[in-house]
């Protein structure tokens, strides 16, 4: 049967993000069947699962378990608009101009096709854009290795008409809102990997949320990618972010900010940089020595937007990168309250606003 | 299948019918049995009589045969009760003993001991926790109790909806065929005379049944305003009791008790500190105990006596704003309806030397400010004008209803932050 280039590749290279990495398990494969005029694609492991559906033209049917690397490999070098596809007893050709391979296949059977839950709950409809940006802006936060399962996802909160992601490593917490209407409020922890999936997958336009129990999925027109939820409750983050009205509040050029971060640390050897307020001179002066007592220093000027204390700290220049090269705010809002105390960082852009909270190093 | 059956249905149902028939949940559906969860009578009744026909043949149509049908009304029995709040979770001190001992008594023998049972007290009290306790209580004893927990303003908007659908039998069979209701901040329903009417009919009912009430509010019957007084005196013909802020033993056992349920391990000199800064409301001492927990576990600090003060620096500015001479001159003042300087003057007619002493007083109970600091905020002459003006206060209070009063009020607004 001919099925067009373009479709296969994509159905491919999206769901081979959710196949096993381990080679001997069936999962390792992934599942192409055609059937009523459908090309399906399924592939899943321990945590997400994604299916691919696209319509075709041909009528044939097929049903085969393949080595989707093998297979991604080959269509890279099909130039040709159209593949043709025959299965054989545990091989499948596949055919186009003039080349031709064969490959093997598993036995379609093995695969343990899960049945979707009927009980799923539609949480919103959202841009698949303002998704992955909550994803890419706060999984690089969490420790994947934490004992507590809770912190190595991403927490993402449905309510009042936004959307919340935050993800902490214990040394920071991110937080990221967005608006968007919701049809249910509800919240719940994103596996690391479902997250990393979600923001690895070629989604386009509006896609819908929607919840199991123990489960997240995520629906376009062709792609159904669900991920499981982590049990346990995240715990209450509010409770440790800075109140402006009790703290010193600051704003900050973000360019400039990030660029004396990068210069002042770089004779760190631990990522340690000083960081001194002082609020007279309205001067943020940022610095780092090494052992041999070389000094790198750099200041930039500050708005004075209610702070009444100075204040020097030593935070981690990576952290701070992490945040102020991410987003593309003009400014940044510094709040801090002693040098013994967390740092939190706030920024807004037209549709995101953040906050960032990060403990001083203290020796 | 029960969707196949429904969108059959369907085509053969009235309009105004559709909503009530689209509502019913298939609990089981096999060829052989079908359970269908219903909401009410309403329901029931179309089934089993207008569209009984319709409902076989869509059956027979779906499953090739008549499976047996069986009807389940859906419970509307809903108590809102919340079971974390129980007596035995209760921290009791001098403060809410009389308030405990008589919702106890009210639980073990419901519309005997005392009928209605008022609670008063400020916020974060513990009166929710007391209304609850008796419902959950109640219903341990007799699971088949009709018991409800609910606030005024969810009485007046259920009230509103009632009379918007013309549902009103429905409400006034809910509410007058309970066993034991026990409505929350009734002080919300002054100046709503609809809601007054109408909580007054379900009083009668529910008094004349010898069924239990229990009210609470922020304030005694006689101190609600803008309340019936018909009301008001219903609510004094059985007991009121009051709920005070918790003393500082009461506070310790309060942290202790919630540090528990947080699993938080807390040294003693934490749990004093917390108690000495937190005084006036158990909900503040549960807020600084999350706030505790959470920077515990996000930022994975231990609990030490540094995080516990950064952490309720909030609270405690918030404190140290108004627990100042200044502050204190400014609020006595204010109740007094004479301006600060008057209250500082040197001027010795009883309008302003009361106020100026009642000031003292409180500074001295109050700050941590000492002897010469209150001579200078206060520009008096010697200590002994302050030592001598927090005795005859003192003995003043022991005798005058209306001052002890008034000065309560100031303490509390004063304190209450």
């Amino acid at each position: 049967m001919l099925i067009t280039t373009k479709e296969l590749k994509e159905a491919i290279q999206n769901t081979i993000l959710s196949t096993s990495k381990e080679k001997e398990n069936p999962l390792y494969n992934v599942l192409l069947k055609i059937k009523d005029r459908k090309l399906i694609v399924k592939s899943q492991n321990n945590i997400t699962r994604i299916t691919y559906t696209a319509n075709i033209e041909s009528e044939e049917e097929l049903s085969i378990l393949i080595d989707p690397q093998k297979l991604a490999n080959i269509l890279k070098e099909i130039k040709e608009e159209k593949v043709e596809i025959k299965k054989e007893e545990n091989t499948v050709l596949i055919q186009a101009g003039n080349f031709k391979t064969k490959i093997k296949t598993l036995n379609p059977q093995l695969y343990p096709e899960l049945k979707e839950s009927t009980e799923k709950q539609e949480i919103c409809s959202i841009e698949a854009e303002k998704v992955k940006k909550l994803i890419k802006n706060t999984i690089y936060c969490p420790d994947k290795n934490d004992i507590a399962r809770e912190y190595t996802g991403v927490y993402f909160e449905f309510k009042d008409s936004t959307v919340k992601a935050t993800a902490t490593d214990h040394y920071r917490l991110i937080n990221i809102t967005t608006q968007n209407e919701v049809q249910i409020e509800t919240e719940f922890i994103i596996e690391n990997s479902g997250a990393t999936l979600i923001n690895r997958l070629s989604l386009e336009g509006k896609l819908k949320i929607l919840k199991t129990e123990n489960e997240v999925s995520i629906e376009t027109n062709n792609i159904n990618v669900t991920s499981k939820l982590i049990k346990g409750s995240f715990p209450d983050y509010n409770q440790i972010l800075l109140d402006k009205n009790t703290s010193n509040v600051i704003e900050i050029d973000r360019e400039s900010f990030k660029n004396a971060v990068k210069r002042s640390s770089t004779m760190s050897e631990n990522r340690e940089i000083m960081l001194n307020i002082d609020l007279q001179s309205r001067l943020l002066t940022l610095s780092s020595q090494n052992q041999e007592g070389e000094i790198a220093e750099d200041q930039v000027t500050f708005s004075n937007v209610s702070a009444n204390d100075n204040l020097t700290t030593k935070l981690d220049s990576r952290f701070i990168l992490d945040f102020v090269g991410q987003i593309s705010s003009d400014t940044v809002t510094m709040i801090y309250r002693t040098s013994e105390e967390p740092v939190m960082f706030e920024a807004s852009e037209e549709d995101f606003s953040y906050k960032y909270i990060m403990t001083p190093i203290i020796e | 299948m029960w969707n196949k059956v429904i969108e059959q249905l369907k085509s053969g149902v009235e309009t105004q019918d559709l909503e009530k028939l689209s509502l019913i949940e298939p609990l089981d559906v096999s060829p052989v049995k079908i359970t269908l969860l219903i909401s009410d009578e309403s329901v029931k009744d179309l089934l089993k009589n207008k569209y009984k026909d319709k409902l076989k043949e869509s059956l027979r149509s779906v499953f090739g045969k008549l499976p047996k049908i069986e009807l389940v009304m859906k419970s509307n029995e809903k108590d809102n009760l919340n079971p974390k709040y129980a007596f035995e979770n209760f921290v009791v001190g001098p403060s809410n003993q009389l308030a405990y001992a008589a919702s106890v008594a009210v639980s073990e023998n419901p519309a005997k001991a005392y009928n209605p049972l008022f609670i008063y007290g400020g916020v974060g009290l513990g009166k929710t926790h007391l209304l609850h306790a008796i419902g959950n209580a109640i219903k341990r004893k007799k699971p088949k109790a009709k018991v409800l927990y609910i606030s005024s303003e969810e009485f007046t908007n259920e009230l509103i909806n009632s009379i918007q659908h013309k549902q009103m039998t429905q409400f006034r069979n809910k509410y007058r065929n309970l066993d034991c209701l026990l409505i929350d901040d009734i002080q919300f329903i002054s100046k709503k005379e609809r809601t007054e009417e109408e909580f007054f009919h379900t009083f009668n009912a529910l008094y004349e049944n010898q069924k239990q009430i229990v009210i609470t509010s922020d304030k005694p019957p006689s101190e609600i305003q803008d309340i019936e007084n018909r009301l008001k005196s219903r609510f004094s013909w059985g007991l009121i009791v009051d709920i005070q802020p918790p003393e500082f033993e009461t506070r310790i056992a309060i942290i202790q008790k919630k540090a528990e349920l947080f699993n938080l391990k807390l040294s003693p000199e934490i749990v004093e500190f917390i108690a000495q800064n937190i005084s006036s409301n158990v909900r503040e001492i549960e807020g600084a105990l999350i706030k505790i927990s959470a920077f515990k576990s996000i930022m994975r600090r231990p609990v030490t006596l540094s995080l516990v003060k950064t952490t309720l620096q909030d609270i405690v500015m918030r404190k140290e704003k108004m627990l100042t001479a200044e502050n204190i001159q400014k609020t006595v003042a204010k109740h007094f309806g004479i301006s600060v300087e008057e209250l500082k003057s040197p001027k010795r007619n009883k309008e302003i030397l009361i106020p100026r002493e009642v000031a003292m007083y409180l500074t001295r109970k109050i700050t941590k400010n000492s002897l010469p600091e209150i001579k200078a905020k206060f520009g008096v002459k010697s200590h002994a004008t302050i030592i001598n003006a927090c005795k005859k206060i003192e003995k003043e209070l022991e005798k005058n209803a209306e001052l002890r009063e008034k000065v309560r009020e100031i303490e509390k607004e004063i304190t209450d932050v």
